[in-house]
């Protein structure tokens, strides 16, 4: 890697495919074999992609360290470069740099009953460290995974969904807002299927992402359920530029998104400026 | 060490010395603005007033190239392209003549963002060892400075590599640094009358006055940090304009931006201000600081708390990131003074 | 000293009037004394006690109607001089803002303080107090007074003012004055056009070559309503480059007049505002006087007045028509 932070390696996207109408996957390598063979990352940490000519963005990792055959990204169609990036195809050339941030504290969460609330595309973070502790299944408790979408149509990583719900070492409840005729599962919003399951806070983590006001009611519903501020992990989201603290335009108060975070506990996140 | 003498004609005659191997940024008076400018023959030197822009664009100039990129197309399969990348060139030594004390001292500042914060940054680190501060000690305050609120003084040495003093016919030049004593071995030593007249201003400087213990200031912010009232009054005013942000010697917040030219282009790094709601204007429309009055919380908060929270000063007083030079009040269209931002925010922080 | 009391008369009775529409608004915008003798600084005026910091003179030189557009839906309170009074006027022939959210306080006039003017004269900065009259500014520095002629440091466009009677107001505060100034001669456009066109363009780009870019001009602007999808800052599509090349900087410049071509009333923000001193407003007077000599029209003074760039005519007097080549 070069000694300059701005410069970002060079990659070969391998796969691309649609998980809904705008969030796409895209699976890449690094072109230098020896530097995909050398590349560390946690669970949770981000990269920037850049798409040169247009620019650079922060996404997460989605795919686990235990699984190096590629990196992963999903990537929801909003701003100048993720329509960008959404042109891209297989064999097209992408810049990456990371990984960057902090991470899921996983060490933290050996032996303990492990809840993921997540809710469109909030999966990708989550789904890096569901991977990651399914690859380690013995070193956890139980697995639950709530997670829910505007429509079926909406929900991500499809597939994988119903591999995770046959596994039978893990649980998964999934919701909709509006479902269509052959949705057979929930409907409504994640907070109410987290009280409805009455999830224990015994021993127990919660993992949570999605859009803004999805995390605010699943914290309110995980504290009505007994769960502490250092027992809800969240990740933030924030616009990011340059993802390695120097920029400016993440902070928090005094901390930056882009290292700080962008993992936080709940009890992290209340000795903050509220600003988010 | 003995000081040497500058004499106000031999000024161009020197800076066209140093010109020679630096890139030389010195002020000159354009209309009612003083600003730097690179040297260039017949170019008159204004050393009377404090620049209208801050010395920090010699560090961080407006825009800079962070890398460069061609794609060029496969010859077998012309759908297909490659991407090369390339890194931008080494910086060139500079010399910054006619600073003040709160623009040297911003170097320090900045430094603590670009080489002390956590991942070091190559370009600014390049620059910032190739660049030398002449920086002219100040006569007086303008209505403007607080630079003694912040930690500075009209005649501090802190940052600078030389310090200029007017005297009678010139300058009394005393070297701070090593490189600045190289810079001024051609000149020669001050004779005794300046001696005497440089002895009596080291020994009255400047009186800049009392000024106010700001001790207190970073926790009283954080207790006013959710009144939206009292933020929304002190922003009343502001136009969300980069005055402030682009002329302060510490602002350092930047944007990063890919500009396209056909096959190939560059990713530059240009100067960005808190104060522009695009800053935090995320990809989805959403925006955490979606008003003027978030925007303003963010710059003080930032000078007057954060920066001291993530620095802690080893003396009661804490560190600002903010030099006290006064650019943000005297430039702004509609004069938001920064100082009674902050002496509201001691007044109101108390009470709440 | 008679000066005096009837400013101290006026600053009551405005202070007055204030209060009495407090409970009729959401917020009065006004002007009160700033860091020093020469500068004022807007603020919102939401109670009594904020009414007692009004004042007004000839330091009050910001136009307060400088985003009101975006304060739509609200009902404001609003100090303005005559000249300020187009930009409402103008406004409200754009319909941007509604009357009925307005309530104008106007001031006549008889001119402004250019900071710029006065900085090359004298040491700005060390002002330790302020007087104007009639004919003098009478500054007061650490080494003794100084003075200056008032029309030597008056702004551009109070020396041409035919406007210092608010042109729309609810409460007219003090007396009218009478105007002063002729018609509008263009003889600073007169002067520079004499240039050659190479000179022209050395001038621009030596001035434009302090721009940093700060946009101050486009924000001090009551007319530039774009927000957030100012050409200036799109990247799709992308029309200047974050590169802060004299070509990107003289281009913003340019789209900028021709924006406000037959919308400015040369309130001269956009030029006050500049940190650097470009005079950028020479660019709108020469839109101003095109749109003068094609459509004898003036923006911002008469609220019932259609601008000539928003409608066309089939003829048009002085436009040929283009048929007539062959």
């Amino acid at each position: 890697m070069s000694a300059n932070p701005y410069m970002p390696m060079l990659g070969t996207i391998i796969e691309t495919y649609d998980e809904t109408p705008d969030v796409k996957t895209f699976r890449v390598v690094l072109k230098d074999e020896a530097a995909m063979a050398a590349f560390r990352f946690q669970p949770g940490q981000v990269a920037q992609l850049s798409v040169f000519g247009t620019g650079e963005s922060t996404f997460v990792i989605c795919s686990p360290p235990t699984r190096m055959d590629y990196l992963q990204f999903s990537v929801m169609r909003v701003g100048e470069l993720t329509h960008r990036l959404h042109t891209l195809r297989e064999g097209d050339p992408i810049g990456i740099r990371g990984p960057l941030g902090n991470h899921f504290p996983h060490a933290d969460m050996k032996g303990k009953d492990i809840v993921f609330i997540g809710g469109g595309l909030g999966l990708a973070p989550l789904r890096t460290l569901l991977l990651f502790m399914l690859d380690n299944r013995q070193d956890y408790g139980n697995i639950t995974l709530v997670y829910g979408g505007r429509t079926p149509e909406h929900l991500c990583f499809k597939d994988e969904l119903k591999e995770w719900a046959e596994r039978g070492d893990m649980r998964v409840e999934l919701t909709v807002d509006t479902p269509d005729k052959g949705w057979t599962q929930r409907t409504g919003v994640v907070p109410a299927v987290l009280t409805d399951l009455a999830v224990s806070p015994k021993n127990a983590v919660a993992v949570t992402c999605g859009p803004p006001i999805m995390i605010r009611f699943t914290i309110q519903a995980l504290e009505k359920l007994g769960f502490t501020d250092e027992q809800i992990v969240t990740t933030l989201e924030r616009r990011m530029k340059c993802g390695i603290g120097l920029c400016g335009r993440c902070n928090i108060g005094e901390k930056f998104v882009c290292v700080d975070g962008p993992v936080f506990t709940q009890a992290q996140l209340k000795k903050l400026p509220q600003e988010f | 060490m003995v000081a040497r003498f500058l004499a106000t004609e031999a000024l161009a005659d020197i800076a066209a010395a140093w010109a020679r191997d630096h890139r030389l940024l010195a002020p000159v008076r354009e209309g009612a603005a003083v600003l730097y400018r690179p040297w260039a023959k017949d170019m008159h030197p204004f050393l009377g007033r404090p620049p209208t822009s801050s010395a920090k664009e010699a560090l961080l100039p407006q825009t800079e190239n962070l890398l460069t990129y061609t794609y060029r197309k496969d010859r077998d399969d012309l759908t297909r392209t490659e991407v090369f990348l390339a890194e931008p060139l080494p910086q060139e030594p500079t010399l910054v003549l006619g600073s003040r004390p709160c623009d040297a001292r911003g170097r320090k500042l900045l430094d603590r963002v670009f080489l002390e914060r956590g991942v070091k940054d190559p370009l600014y680190e390049a620059r910032r060892k190739a660049t030398l501060f002449v920086t002219v000690a100040c006569e007086r305050l303008e209505n403007t400075c607080f630079c003694h609120w912040t930690g500075g003084g009209p005649m501090s040495e802190e940052g600078s590599d030389v310090l200029l003093f007017a005297v009678s016919g010139g300058f009394a030049a005393k070297a701070i640094t090593e490189a600045g004593e190289q810079l001024l071995a051609p000149l020669p030593e001050v004779g005794p009358q300046v001696q005497e007249e440089l002895a009596a201003k080291l020994a009255s400087p400047v009186e800049p006055g009392p000024a106010p213990d700001l001790s207190k200031a970073p926790e009283r912010f954080l207790k006013l940090f959710g009144d939206m009232d009292f933020w929304m009054d002190q922003s009343a005013r502001c136009l969300s304009c980069g005055v402030c942000t682009y002329l302060c010697p510490t602002c350092s917040c930047f944007n990063i931006t890919d500009e396209n030219s056909g096959m190939k282009g560059k990713r530059l790094r240009t100067w960005d201000t808190c104060m522009s709601a695009l800053y935090t204007l995320e990809g989805s429309g959403h925006n955490p600081r979606v008003s003027r009055a978030h925007r303003l919380r963010n710059r003080v908060g930032h000078k007057f708390c954060y920066h001291p929270q993530e620095f802690p000063a080893a003396t009661a007083q804490p560190e600002f990131s903010c030099t006290g030079c006064g650019r943000c009040i005297k430039s702004c269209p509609v004069s938001v003074d920064i100082r009674s931002i902050v002496l509201d925010i001691l007044e109101k922080g108390d009470k709440s | 000293m008679a000066a005096d009391q009837a400013k101290d008369a006026r600053q009551a009775e405005l202070r007055a009037s204030v209060i009495s529409e407090l409970p009729n608004v959401d917020f009065v915008l006004g002007y009160a004394k700033g860091f020093d003798p020469l500068h004022a600084t807007p603020i919102t005026v939401r109670s009594e006690k904020d009414a007692a910091r009004l004042i007004f003179d000839a330091t009050c030189v910001q136009n307060l109607t400088t985003g009101l557009y975006g304060l739509k839906g609200k009902r404001i309170g609003l100090v303005v001089k005559g000249c300020d009074s187009r930009s409402v006027v103008q406004l409200l022939q754009e319909k941007l803002v509604e009357r009925s959210e307005l309530v104008i306080f106007g001031m006549p006039c008889d001119g402004v303080l250019d900071l710029a003017k006065i900085r090359v004269r004298t040491d700005i900065t060390q002002v330790r107090g302020a007087e104007v009259t009639g004919e003098e500014v009478r500054l007061l520095l650490p080494d003794g007074p100084k003075v200056l002629p008032r029309r030597d440091v008056l702004a551009d466009k109070c020396l041409r003012c035919r406007y210092p009677n608010p042109i729309v107001s609810d409460h007219l505060i003090g007396q009218e004055l009478t105007p002063q100034g002729a018609e509008d001669t263009y003889a600073d456009l007169d002067g520079f056009e004499k240039l050659s066109p190479q000179e022209r363009f050395d001038f621009w780009k030596r001035q434009m070559s302090r721009c940093i870019r700060c946009y101050a001009c486009r924000n001090a602007c009551p007319l530039c309503v774009c927000k957030h999808v100012c050409l200036a800052d799109s990247r799709d599509p992308h029309w200047l480059s974050a590169e802060a090349t004299l070509q990107e900087k003289w281009l913003f410049q340019v789209m900028h007049a021709l924006h406000l071509a037959g919308r400015c009333t040369e309130c001269g923000e956009c030029q006050r505002s500049c940190p650097m001193g470009i005079p950028i407003l020479l660019l709108k007077r020469k839109m101003n006087r095109e749109l003068k000599e094609l459509f004898n029209y003036e923006a911002g003074v008469d609220p019932e007045a259609v601008p000539p760039l928003h409608t066309f005519l089939m003829e048009e007097d002085k436009i040929k028509d283009r048929g007539q080549l062959w």
